[in-house]
């Protein structure tokens, strides 16, 4: 079976230093990977070069097969591949609403000359039952008429990922999801990913806190100074003595 | 073939520019504003010296001293202290700062205007003894240009020297970060004081020297300086000698170029970029040098930071306003109908802006190149005499012409989706000089021009409504950007554009587009603008007024469509009432005032009448906080029990 996403060789280099040193990466459907590693190990950096945020300068790039190196991140978007931020990157002057809605309109690129010219949109009803079936499922119903910018931190990011989902991808990139969450948004943001990873999402993602790695991860990829020093099952390698000492500073 | 005197000649020229750019190179290292108002300053202070010297007589020497010794720099401080301090300590967005001096270009040459006039003065005191110098091999050297190339040699090491010193490093301090070095114990207040001072002395200095061999005429003389901005640009705003180089290069290849001799029309090409050659280099250099500076010169190209959108909730009724200014010509007698015709043709071209900088969230300086392309195609069209397309008159011309300036509007936004800040806003605006260069005053291209209102609208009353027509097709495309998912996607490129690139906006298309209709919709108006005075004139699309038109937009709020339409009537009732230079003064002032006015003048107004009627005086924290000195933050923080940066960036 294909994977939903692959990267093979992903390398990048600013000046002499080696930021990605080539990491392969491989996410199947309904799987969740997790990329872990001390901080400048270049998870961002790897994200970024996926999603199209900066270019690689060398390795590639598949998206349920289809060679997607160098393509822009909207393009992925549209595509089906979606990703969150380490800072929140929610539009803060629109409602929560029409935060996802934003993302439900642009599933498909049309409509700008007749945006212009004021003539209505075909597509209107998917995308209402779309934002609807997202703020239900996230229990964001109640916020959906706030300005995006006044929610406290940890709805942002549930406000985020809705919005993620509304475009409608089968791959998501999370980066630092569980950042800036209590312990019962860690907890319901937990539910949340196993219940999509449920469904078939394939889900690549950087994380921190090891507790909610160990509990939600199928596999993970270790990475120190832009190499992969581990990969495979998640007991198997957060249980390695030098990755253990890697994470937490300290030996067992 | 290369000539020795040629290239000397040339280098005089090429010592200006180098003196110019090294002036404005340096302004930008002491104070971190590339100060587009570095020209109008150098001009105003070769005004004041005239003045001194043909009009009160006095020695040119003491003259000269008094001006560089005291006038020049004490109106750095001033500026300073009044205009660019407040905004520094808001850590006001690099929008709102090139505005600030945009707004102080503007503020200047009305005053100019309105001191000196607008015709040229002949006679400026020259500052150094004309005469040659003879040098070893038979060639001679113009003794004003040895002394430019001294200047050049003193301020240049200088700059080199002061960059290394402790007070260099302060300066860099400052300038990168003010709240970090005012942390680390710098008086932020005194450095960048003494960086406005010495910017401003430069360009006297500049302004002074080049007099003599310039025309002295408010537009013309800072167009001049302006476009000298292309070595700056040459320098990547940074190296110093690169600058100096670049424009003593430009000077001997503009002097070598004159000797090429061709046969037939493509001598007047060859003319033209000789004589244009700065502007060239100055579109070419912002082209290049902008994709490769990237984002250079901070979040200039994204104008938030100068609107104030969903403050207050939305108006009702708010077509009252604009509709009264635009019926009430249609009461007057014939004489003002005429003065009307041009209110509403303006207030396109300032929707125009709206569009692309207000809701596009781009900078464009350029607006009224597309205007002027749009007057000189809808006059083409109608006397039949564009190659491939058919001979249009009237209302169909009229139709055609933004239709064919669409396309031309994308294509000069294709550097800018990729370009971010200054380098945008000098694309736009060198594009702008290029078009009138190159078009609006090359008499091949206009001459025999003739255009007049399409026949059935040949009646001043009647064009009035045809113009109010064309008004409203613009303003049902401003209302279609506000709303639906064009509005949204928008509203989120503005708001956070890696999140609308996550989400699937086509983030480039949409700019493209956004620039294509604002030029579309320039066009329209400026084919308007010259079918009301039946004429096609060059000024009125001079690059120069497009700065002034941009400003005025940004006053009158620069999303509120509304504005430009009250401010077009503005501009030209003040036009036809009062003095000349009038309205780009009072433009200029409430431009270095936008710090204190968000949203721009309507927008404060409301708020004012909003906080009247509420019966408060409604101020966010925020507000107050960015107001504070840093220690003012920390007592405010003490009596609030909370850590001082908590709020800061709110």
């Amino acid at each position: 079976m294909t994977p939903n996403l692959e990267t093979t060789g992903m390398t990048k280099r600013i000046g002499a230093a080696v930021i990605l040193d080539s990491v392969d990466v491989c996410v199947d459907r309904g799987r969740i990977v997790v990329v872990v590693g001390p901080n400048g190990a270049g998870k961002t950096t790897l994200f970024n070069c996926i999603a199209g945020s900066e270019p690689a300068d060398s390795g590639s790039v598949r998206h349920r097969g289809t060679d997607v190196t160098g393509w822009s991140s909207d393009r992925l978007s549209r595509h089906g591949l979606a990703r969150t931020f380490q800072r929140t990157s929610i539009f803060p002057t629109l409602t929560v609403a029409d935060n996802l809605r934003v993302a439900a309109e642009n599933r498909r690129r049309r409509g700008t000359a007749a945006g212009l010219l004021g003539l209505p949109d075909r597509d209107t009803g998917r995308v209402d039952r779309s934002v609807s079936a997202q703020l239900a499922e996230f229990g964001i119903s109640r916020w959906a008429d706030v300005r995006a910018g006044n929610l406290p931190s940890g709805t942002m990011r549930l406000v985020e990922l809705a919005r993620a989902l509304c475009s409608q991808p089968d791959t998501l990139l999370l980066d630092e999801p569980a950042s800036g969450l209590d312990d019962r948004e860690t907890e319901a943001f937990h539910d949340i990913v196993l219940r999509l990873a449920g469904r078939g999402m394939a889900i690549l993602m950087v994380e921190h806190d090891l507790g909610l790695v160990r509990s939600v991860a199928d596999t993970v990829l270790v990475l120190a100074q832009g190499r992969t020093v581990g990969s495979g099952s998640t007991a198997a390698v957060l249980d390695r003595e030098d990755v253990h000492s890697l994470l937490t500073g300290r030996a067992r | 073939m290369l000539t020795l005197e040629l290239a000397l000649a040339g280098l005089g020229v090429g010592a200006i520019a180098a003196l110019s750019g090294l002036g404005l190179l340096a302004t930008y290292r002491l104070t971190g504003v590339f100060n587009l108002a570095f020209g109008a300053v150098g001009m105003i202070i070769a005004f004041l010296l005239w003045q001194q010297v043909r009009m009160w007589h006095w020695p040119t020497a003491l003259a000269v001293a008094l001006d560089l010794i005291v006038v020049a720099p004490g109106f750095g401080l001033l500026l300073e202290r009044l205009v660019f301090r407040p905004l520094q300590r808001r850590s006001a967005s690099a929008a709102e700062r090139l505005v600030a001096s945009l707004g102080l270009l503007v503020v200047i040459l009305g005053a100019a205007t309105v001191l000196w006039g607008a015709q040229a003065r002949l006679d400026p005191p020259s500052l150094v003894p004309s005469g040659n110098i003879a040098l070893p091999g038979g060639a001679y050297i113009g003794i004003g240009t040895a002394i430019d190339l001294a200047v050049i040699a003193m301020v240049g090491s200088a700059l080199a020297l002061g960059q290394r010193s402790r007070f260099g490093l302060r300066v860099r301090a400052v300038v990168e970060n003010r709240g970090l070095s005012e942390l680390g114990g710098i008086d932020a207040d005194r450095i960048a004081a003494i960086g406005w001072a010495v910017g401003t002395t430069l360009a006297g200095l500049c302004g002074m020297l080049m007099a003599s061999t310039l025309r002295l005429e408010p537009y013309g003389f800072t167009l001049v300086l302006l476009e000298t901005m292309a070595v700056v640009v040459i320098a990547r705003l940074s190296n110093p000698a690169l600058a100096v180089g670049s424009g003593l290069l430009l000077g001997i290849v503009q002097a070598e170029l004159t000797q090429i001799h061709v046969h037939g029309t493509a001598q007047n090409l060859v003319q033209a970029l000789t004589s244009n050659l700065f502007v060239i280099a100055l579109l070419v250099a912002t082209l290049v040098v902008g994709r490769l500076a990237g984002s250079g010169g901070g979040d200039a190209g994204i104008t938030a930071g100068l609107t104030a959108r969903g403050e207050l909730p939305p108006v009702r009724g708010w077509w009252v306003l604009p509709a009264v200014t635009l019926g009430a010509p249609l009461l007057f007698g014939a004489d003002n109908m005429h003065v009307a015709l041009t209110v509403p043709a303006l207030a396109i071209v300032l929707v125009s802006i709206v569009v692309v900088s207000g809701y596009g969230g781009q900078i464009s300086l350029g607006q009224a190149g597309f205007a002027g392309l749009g007057a000189l195609i809808a006059a083409r069209l109608a006397d039949g005499s564009l190659p491939l397309l058919p001979h249009l008159t009237g209302v169909s011309a009229l139709i055609a012409c933004p239709i064919i300036v669409f396309p031309i509007g994308m294509l000069s936004g294709w550097p800018a989706i990729r370009r971010r800040g200054l380098f945008l806003a000098l694309t736009t605006f060198a594009l702008s000089v290029a078009m009138s260069r190159f078009l609006f005053e090359q008499p091949s291209v206009t001459q025999g021009i003739h255009i007049e209102p399409p026949a059935t609208f040949a009646n001043d009353n009647n064009f009035y409504v045809l113009e109010l027509a064309c008004l409203a097709a613009a303003f049902a495309i401003v209302h279609n950007l506000h709303r639906g998912r064009l509005g949204r996607a928008l509203i989120a490129i503005r708001d956070e554009e890696d999140g609308a690139l996550a989400s699937g906006v086509d983030v480039h298309r949409l700019k493209l587009v956004m620039f294509g209709a604002s030029a579309a919709m320039a066009a329209l108006g400026g084919a308007l603008l010259s079918m009301g005075s039946r004429a096609f004139d060059a000024s009125a699309f001079d690059p120069i007024r497009g700065l002034i038109w941009f400003a005025a937009v940004v006053v009158f709020g620069v999303d509120n469509a509304i504005g430009a339409v009250i401010g077009a009537g503005l501009l030209v009732a003040f036009d036809a009432g009062l003095p000349d230079g009038t309205s780009t003064l009072a433009i200029g002032a409430a431009a270095l005032l936008i710090g204190r006015l968000p949203g721009g003048l309507l927008h404060t107004l409301r708020r004012l009448l909003h906080d009247l009627r509420s019966g408060r005086r409604a101020v966010s924290t925020v507000e107050i906080h960015r107001r504070l000195t840093p220690r003012g933050r920390a007592v405010a923080a003490a009596i609030h029990h909370r850590p001082a940066t908590a709020e800061v960036h709110g």
